[in-house]
């Protein structure tokens, strides 16, 4: 059950904890009882996250996920200081939106490295002896874009269908050492990503998206229960799913 | 960036022969205009001016010259360059 006990005493890492659903999902794990290690780049911004978690014993640590090599044995410096580790929310990731003949390989590179590469580098960190303890749980931020297309949106669309991949792969690597690892696939929620991408839409274009959502836009803690559900026990019969909380966007 | 360079890369985003776009073009008439375009030119103004500019903006401007206007590019500044 989902109480405020029901992560008691587990260490969980969340990137992407500056902002929008990662900062969501830190706030709603805190309040079942665990210790928060918040990962971004902005350490103002990671600490906005850790003035609003509930309990105490939490972590601030700023790091560049875009240093790839170096997660593993950051991860291994984190959990030597600071103890196992028993999940992981990589919610740090990147948008795009370009018509094909302004996409450029060094923004493909780096939207991959964020979204795909340093997700795969954070399961290879947390598999090390000593870093994780069983069972654990690992929750990937993937898209309803990994599932349907929309034009001038492909590097972000390759970016989410790898992460669905990854995770069912991934699940079945270490599901014999007591890690889980599922994905989830919001549609468009009110975060500061969100915020960029109307920047780039006519009123008419935004209506449109909104409409495509028959329960209507969504909030950053309706992804974050779906967090709060992956990570905890109460999914511990669940591993390589995507789980799609999207308001009904790809129902269609 | 400069006026001659920035219409450059209109003709760019649009797939245009290098000098068909001119400041008195039309925006909505421009081969190729389109939601995608669009979308390529508010990037496009935000990569190379770093000016965010607002979709109603764009929308707002009759001709290139407008738009040259809006992001701090006027078009006579093309002839004293060229001068
Ligand atoms: N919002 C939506 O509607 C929506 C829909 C579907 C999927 N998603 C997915 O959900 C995830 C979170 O989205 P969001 O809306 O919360 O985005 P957001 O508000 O833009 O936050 C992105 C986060 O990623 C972190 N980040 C980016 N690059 C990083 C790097 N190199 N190293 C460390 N951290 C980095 C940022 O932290 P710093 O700036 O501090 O580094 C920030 O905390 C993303 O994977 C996104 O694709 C979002």
């Amino acid at each position: 059950m989902l109480d405020a006990t029901a992560l008691a005493d587990r260490t969980i890492l969340v990137t992407g904890a500056s902002s929008g659903l990662g900062r969501a999902a830190a706030v709603m794990l805190s309040r079942l009882g665990a210790r928060i290690i918040a990962v971004g780049r902005n350490e103002a911004r990671l600490i906005e996250t850790a003035e609003q978690l509930a309990g105490t014993g939490h972590l601030v640590r700023p790091f560049d996920l875009s240093a790839i090599d170096e997660i593993p044995g950051w991860m291994k410096s984190l959990s030597a200081e600071h103890g196992p580790l028993r999940g992981v929310v990589h919610s740090a990731g990147r948008h795009l939106a370009r018509p094909l003949q302004m996409v450029k390989p060094d923004a493909v590179q780096e939207l991959m490295q964020i979204n795909v590469t340093a997700a795969l580098m954070l399961a290879k960190g947390l598999r090390q002896r000593n870093v994780f303890e069983a069972p654990a749980s690992i929750v990937l931020l993937s898209s309803v874009m990994g599932q349907v297309g929309q034009a001038g949106v492909s590097v972000y669309s390759a970016s989410k269908g790898a992460v669905d991949a990854l995770t069912r792969s991934l699940a079945l690597e270490l599901a014999a050492i007591g890690i889980r690892v599922n994905s989830i696939a919001p549609g468009q929620v009110e975060t500061e990503m969100a915020q960029q991408q109307r920047q780039t839409l006519t009123e008419e274009q935004f209506e449109r998206i909104r409409a495509l959502h028959p329960l209507g836009l969504g909030r950053p803690a309706d992804v974050a229960h779906a967090v709060a559900f992956l990570i905890a026990d109460t999914s511990r019969w669940i591993t390589g799913s995507t789980l799609t909380v999207d308001g009904g966007y790809t129902a269609h | 960036m400069d006026v001659q360079a920035f219409l450059a890369e209109l003709d760019e985003l649009f797939e245009l022969d290098p000098g068909t776009i001119s400041p008195a073009d039309s925006i909505p008439d421009i081969p190729g205009w389109s939601s995608l375009t669009f979308m390529g030119l508010i990037a496009l103004v935000d990569e190379e001016l770093g000016i965010t500019l607002a979709p109603d903006t764009i929308l707002g401007c009759a001709t290139v010259g407008d738009l040259l206007r809006e992001v701090g590019l006027t078009p006579a500044e093309t002839n004293a360059q060229a001068a």
